[in-house]
């Protein structure tokens, strides 16, 4: 259970880097993105309380004897709480999208405005990282200089 | 582990009091002209959008606490509850800070006041919000909150 979380959550930020995957309305500006989200995180905060468990793991010694134990602790209701979060979302009518994040090649040193509209997805729009760890979408076909 | 936890929680605390020993400024909002009462009244209000439109939402967040090693012939990792995170901070704090620039403020940071810098002389508050000028920094209140002052005009 937990190995897996793990590996899961090792994929699932491997992904992260190569693409970037928002809740997506399209037509919401970011004030209303940013709302939706937060209700749904309390929402969900007082929905799916934290569920603490507490697993003693066996070690062997060489000779296939208990040696001794190690205790882990997680959350069970963690990743439920980002599901009910994500379906949330879904019924304020956003949807997971997948965006490419924009190379140096593509942007040659131009500018560009950050989009806060969530216009339809087309193959110009890509999203940069901010130096906070945030992110922001641009058009390509809409350089500021 | 929980030894190590301890030890881990017990230095973040540490820098974390440090840290604030050490800070060496004072976030205020500042629009020059406007009276301490209605730039705390304009704050207030914002922070009540904030909280309403932001409120906690606290999530435990599971972290590997790097606890791997090899053991009876297999490698094994301990995980562990590190700490819970309102993840709707972040999003408050930046409306609070977009209400107040709709407002008309900018967020600033002035200086603390350095002992020497007020030579003896005593200092009335502010009452309105300054123009951000070498003169202004931040002495402690009784109370425990911070007002500025204005270094060129003493008592």
């Amino acid at each position: 259970m937990v190995r897996l979380t793990l590996s899961l959550a090792v994929v699932v930020g491997l992904a992260g880097c190569l693409e970037y995957t928002p809740m997506y309305k399209i037509g919401a500006d970011t004030q209303e993105t940013n709302v939706t989200r937060g209700q749904c995180n309390t929402y969900a905060a007082n929905t799916v309380p934290p569920m603490i468990i507490q697993d003693w793991i066996p070690i062997y010694g060489a000779n296939g004897r208990i040696v001794g134990h190690r205790v882990e602790y997680y959350d069970a209701n963690e990743g439920r709480r980002h599901s009910t979060v994500q379906k949330c979302m879904e019924e304020q009518g956003f949807q997971r999208v997948s965006i490419p994040f924009c190379t140096d090649d593509q942007m040659a040193g131009r500018s560009y405005r950050p989009i806060t509209n969530s216009p339809p997805l087309t193959g110009s729009i890509c999203a940069v990282k901010q130096p906070g760890g945030g992110r922001v979408l641009i058009d390509l076909s809409k350089p500021t200089n | 582990m929980s030894k190590n936890l301890r030890i881990i929680g017990a230095l973040a605390i540490s820098g974390l009091i440090l840290s604030g020993c050490a800070s060496s400024g004072y976030q205020a909002y500042i629009k020059p002209g406007t009276g301490v009462d209605r730039a705390n009244r304009d704050r207030a209000e914002c922070d009540i959008e904030a909280n309403r439109l932001f409120p906690s939402a606290n999530f435990p967040q599971t972290y590997p606490t790097g606890n791997i090693g090899y053991y009876g012939g297999g490698w094994v990792g301990g995980i562990g509850i590190v700490h819970t995170t309102d993840v709707n901070a972040g999003m408050r704090n930046q409306h609070r800070n977009q209400c107040m620039r709709v407002k008309g403020y900018e967020p600033y940071t002035f200086p603390n006041c350095a002992t020497d810098q007020m030579a003896g002389h005593s200092y009335a508050p502010l009452t309105r919000s300054p123009t951000p000028s070498p003169t202004i920094c931040a002495v402690k209140v009784e109370g425990g909150g911070r007002t500025l002052i204005d270094l060129s005009k003493p008592l």
